[in-house]
């Protein structure tokens, strides 16, 4: 029998080949904006480097939810149960916590935003079809839903050391279940604020480290400045000065969601204000950021 | 060429170097009056050698010797040199007219008014002269500095791509402008990554590759100089083919292509052998030669080449 | 007046004033497949032009369309579109392949055909291992190559390139010319090439359009503009006087010229001639071939056709 014929050979193209699959218009593009913007803020594919303060962020956070549970089960052993019901819980969370999602947001915020105008990167944004708004609101989604997370997460840590701490802890979610819708909002409500000041300070220059010096000296002149002042002055101008306490503006909405003062602002004079007041100011200073940050970016070209 | 005359600058034996960074090894070369231009791929060392012909570096070893004084730490001769460095950032607050004045006061210039008057007549921006010069063009702010350069009328200019950014019609103005400059007598450095340009103004060509002069001299003399090496020339005529077979009986040619259009193109490794031989062997076979082009002839094929070593 | 049938842009009367600058002043021309160059002063109009076609700008009036397409009206045309830009415009601390695959995703691809042609893309355009590193490190030459590669990456039907060959040393500035042809002949993308440098126009492109204080000032094939005359120039390393004599003795008219001699509007006969001149002279022929007229000279001239006036 003879052998069998040689195999047979193909030479394939590798030159240009022109796309013809799905092209997937702006959503897609906003979609990659978001994704990249979680990954700047979070440090993802960027290094050690990059993560050491988002993360160390976070964990602070945790920490603060994990103490909290764990001062509470102690109060409780000691003083029989019912003691931690005087204690800081959840209510009160991110009163203690908004200093610290405040210096969060002023350090990586910026990442999100400055550095593309620096580099010269956000003009080659705008070439594609993406438009100035749809690349700052897709950036903006991307902190914001870091903030919640950071927001969320030491809230259920701190939920669930109650729990377990409590001696019947089914017991104890059915009692408390109303807290958690509450905890929730009240995080969303701190997150959209701080990432809309943060951000929207970061569109006003091209240093990161501007934007954020700026809203930490911000926070730190006016704080104790309106909080002394406040409860020197008194009466309504006292009420009124206190209300420009940068850090407690989105506190008071969430004490408007709990019903009642958290630990931070229970002597914060502005707390006496109607409340309709505090969430409209609140909204106010987030809504009217909102939208200058918007209109800047509506307005780039390259 | 007369040899007694000293050269404007003579660089001996130079070398600069950064800690295990070499970046300029071992160069010596004569710069005469005239337009010479610096040539050298990015990281070559041009930089460096122009600070180091400035006198705004010291050598590692080896002397620079301007107009027969040494040029480092000596603030006398920096009045007949006037140097454009790379940097085009300039205070953009001042009017044209006052960055000029300001440049010639700090050169100890005496009528001022006047040598500030000349030296924008020269860069043609009389009308603009008034303006900030935040408001110029990358092209006009160029022209500016360049009059700050010539301000004080100094023999020798040193300029590091001054046509960054220019248009195409500075570009042409400013190579007639370079000529003059150059016919007054001065002494012109260039360094530009522009070969068709340098090719128009320069008399003597500097390539420096990787920290060493690779070529100095003339052009068509280096040119020349390479005749060693494999060189194409395309020939059209009347006859492709039957000149095609007459040019391969010659030892020095190597390789002949029939293209499409009827041209041919011989490789040779003798350039003077072929340039006598072609006309020869055309008469004796009757062809007509229409066109022949080395295409290997340019400036910027010769820097390839020398890069490439 | 309708556009050429493959017209992929087109301006009509388009105009375009900011403040108290006008920009572009009622231009009008289409720009079809292949390379076009675009040349003119600083402020001229160039990256304004490209930014009506982009969209990125409603024109003052008139209409600038892009690929059959109001260009100010949709942002999707972009997806078809490419832009490389003069400046600096890259980030430093990703690497050029997540890079890419970024810029190809917010170009509408989805994530796996995004990696896959971002690296295609970045082969084509010459970068291989250093593309997983941060571009950062990047030389000038590597960095344009990314900056193509976006323009690139989204398979455009044409891309926009502002100075492609700024700072780069002479072979990078031929390399990136040729990729530059490529771009276009291997490809099948047309170009759009706005240069400062008349050589780079008249190696790569087959069109030309010039722009002065906002308008048209000439436009039309290079070919046309750096077309043959009739006058041959001859160069010789040595005997020169030799082969003019020889020439002269033969009744051929020379004259002078820089290293060479002309000779002018010559007709067949000239050409043998010239050949048994050189052998009698024994001159060594560097080059005979018909003068071209160079772009350069547009600029350069001062009579009707030349570019210029006061600056």
């Amino acid at each position: 029998m003879t052998a069998p014929p040689p195999p047979g050979g193909t030479v394939f193209d590798i030159g240009y080949q022109r796309y013809t699959g799905a092209r997937e218009g702006r959503g897609r593009g906003r979609r990659a904006v978001f994704k990249d913007g979680v990954r700047a803020a979070m440090g993802f594919g960027r290094g050690a480097r990059a993560k050491f303060l988002p993360w160390t962020f976070v964990a602070i956070l945790s920490f603060i939810g994990l103490i909290m549970a764990l001062i509470a089960g102690a109060a409780d052993r000691i003083g029989g149960p019912g003691t931690s019901d005087q204690l800081p819980s959840h209510g009160d969370f991110y009163g203690i916590a908004s200093i610290i999602l405040f210096v969060f947001a002023a350090v990586v915020a910026p990442e999100l935003l400055c550095r593309d105008r620096r580099e010269g990167v956000i003009n080659l944004y705008l070439v594609r079809p993406l438009t100035g708004s749809d690349y700052v609101l897709a950036r903006w989604s991307a902190f914001f839903t870091v903030m919640v997370a950071a927001c969320w997460l030491p809230q259920f840590i701190l939920l669930t050391g109650l729990a377990m701490g409590d001696p019947t802890p089914v017991q104890y979610l059915r009692d408390h279940w109303l807290d958690i819708p509450r905890f929730l909002a009240a995080g969303v409500v701190m997150a959209a604020y701080v990432t809309t000041l943060a951000l929207l300070t970061a569109s006003f220059t091209t240093r990161r480290a501007y934007a954020s010096v700026f809203l930490v000296g911000l926070f730190v002149i006016t704080v104790p400045f309106t909080a002394g002042s406040a409860s020197e002055i008194g009466g309504t101008a006292g009420r009124w000065i206190s209300m420009f306490n940068l850090t407690n503006i989105p506190v008071h909405v969430n004490d408007v969601i709990f019903g009642e003062a958290s630990e931070i602002t229970e002597g914060a004079p502005a707390g006496e204000l109607p409340k309709m007041l505090l969430v409209a100011w609140y909204v106010l200073w987030t809504l009217g950021p909102g939208a200058v940050l918007w209109s800047r970016y509506r307005k780039l070209t390259p | 060429m007369s040899g007694d005359r000293a050269p404007v600058i003579r660089v001996d034996g130079v070398s600069r170097w950064f800690g295990s960074v070499v970046a300029v090894s071992d160069v010596s070369f004569d710069v005469t009056p005239g337009i010479t231009g610096l040539l050298g791929p990015n990281g070559a060392g041009k930089t460096t050698l122009l600070r180091l012909i400035t006198g705004l570096a010291a050598t590692s070893s080896g002397t620079v010797t301007v107009l027969g004084e040494p040029v480092r730490d000596n603030p006398p001769l920096y009045g007949r040199l006037g140097v454009m460095s790379e940097h085009e950032s300039v205070y953009g607050f001042l009017e044209g007219r006052e960055f000029v004045e300001l440049m010639g006061r700090l050169r100890g210039v005496r009528s001022l008014e006047r040598a500030v008057d000349r030296a924008i007549a020269l860069v043609d921006l009389a009308d603009a002269q008034h303006r900030p010069m935040g408001t110029y063009s990358r092209g006009m702010r160029q022209r500016m500095r360049l009059a700050a350069t010539l301000v004080h009328d100094p023999e020798i200019l040193i300029l590091d791509e001054p046509l960054n950014g220019a248009d195409p019609r500075q570009r042409v103005h400013f190579q007639q402008l370079l000529k003059e400059l150059a016919a007054d007598g001065r002494t012109i450095v260039l360094s530009s990554h522009i070969l068709e340009e340098v090719e128009q103004v320069a008399d003597t060509v500097l390539l420096i590759v990787n920290g060493k002069l690779a070529a100095s001299g003339g052009f068509r003399a280096i040119r020349a100089a390479l005749n060693e090496r494999p060189y194409h020339v395309r020939v059209m005529c009347d006859a492709p083919r039957k000149l095609a077979s007459a040019v391969v009986t010659l030892d020095s040619v190597d390789a002949v292509n029939v293209d499409p259009d009827g041209a041919i193109v011989v490789l040779s490794r003798n350039v003077r052998d072929l340039q006598i031989e072609l006309p020869k062997l055309a008469q004796a076979a009757a062809i007509s030669l229409r066109r022949v082009e080395p295409l290997d002839d340019s400036l910027e094929s010769v820097f390839g080449y020398l890069v490439e070593r | 007046m309708m556009p050429p049938a493959n017209a992929l842009l087109t301006a009509r009367n388009l105009t375009k004033h900011y403040r108290n600058v006008v920009a572009l002043n009622d231009v009008s021309f289409d720009i079809s497949e292949g390379i076009t160059g675009i040349l003119g002063e600083n402020g001229a109009g160039k990256t304004t032009a490209i930014k009506l076609f982009l969209g990125l700008l409603p024109p003052t009036s008139g209409s600038a369309r892009a690929l059959s397409q109001d260009a100010s009206e949709s942002v999707s045309v972009r997806a078809r579109l490419g832009y490389m830009p003069e400046h600096d415009c890259l980030p430093t601390h990703v690497s050029a392949a997540e890079f890419l695959t970024h810029m190809a995703e917010v170009s509408g691809l989805p994530p796996s055909a995004a990696r896959t042609r971002a690296a295609d893309t970045l082969r084509h355009t010459g970068l291989f291992e250093e593309r997983y590193r941060a571009m950062s490190g990047y030389s000038t030459g590597m960095k344009q190559r990314v900056k193509l590669a976006q323009a690139l990456v989204h398979d455009p039907a044409f891309v926009f390139l502002d100075e492609p060959t700024a700072g780069l040393d002479p072979v990078g500035r031929e390399e990136m010319l040729a990729l530059v042809r490529k771009t276009y002949r291997e490809f099948g993308i047309s170009v759009l090439f706005s240069s400062h440098l008349m050589a780079d126009v008249e190696r790569t492109c087959d069109r030309i359009i010039v722009l002065q204080a906002g308008r048209v000032a000439q436009s039309g094939e290079v070919k046309h503009f750096t077309k043959e005359t009739e006058t041959v120039f001859i160069e010789v390393d040595t005997n020169r006087e030799q082969l003019v004599a020889a020439l002269q003795r033969r009744g051929v008219g020379v004259t002078l010229d820089h290293g060479g001699l002309t000779i002018e509007g010559p007709d067949e006969s000239v050409y043998d001639h010239v050949r048994d001149a050189l052998v009698e002279a024994q001159a060594p022929l560097r080059r005979m071939a018909p003068r071209r007229r160079a772009l350069a000279e547009l600029f350069r001239r001062d009579g009707d056709d030349a570019i210029g006036g006061t600056p």
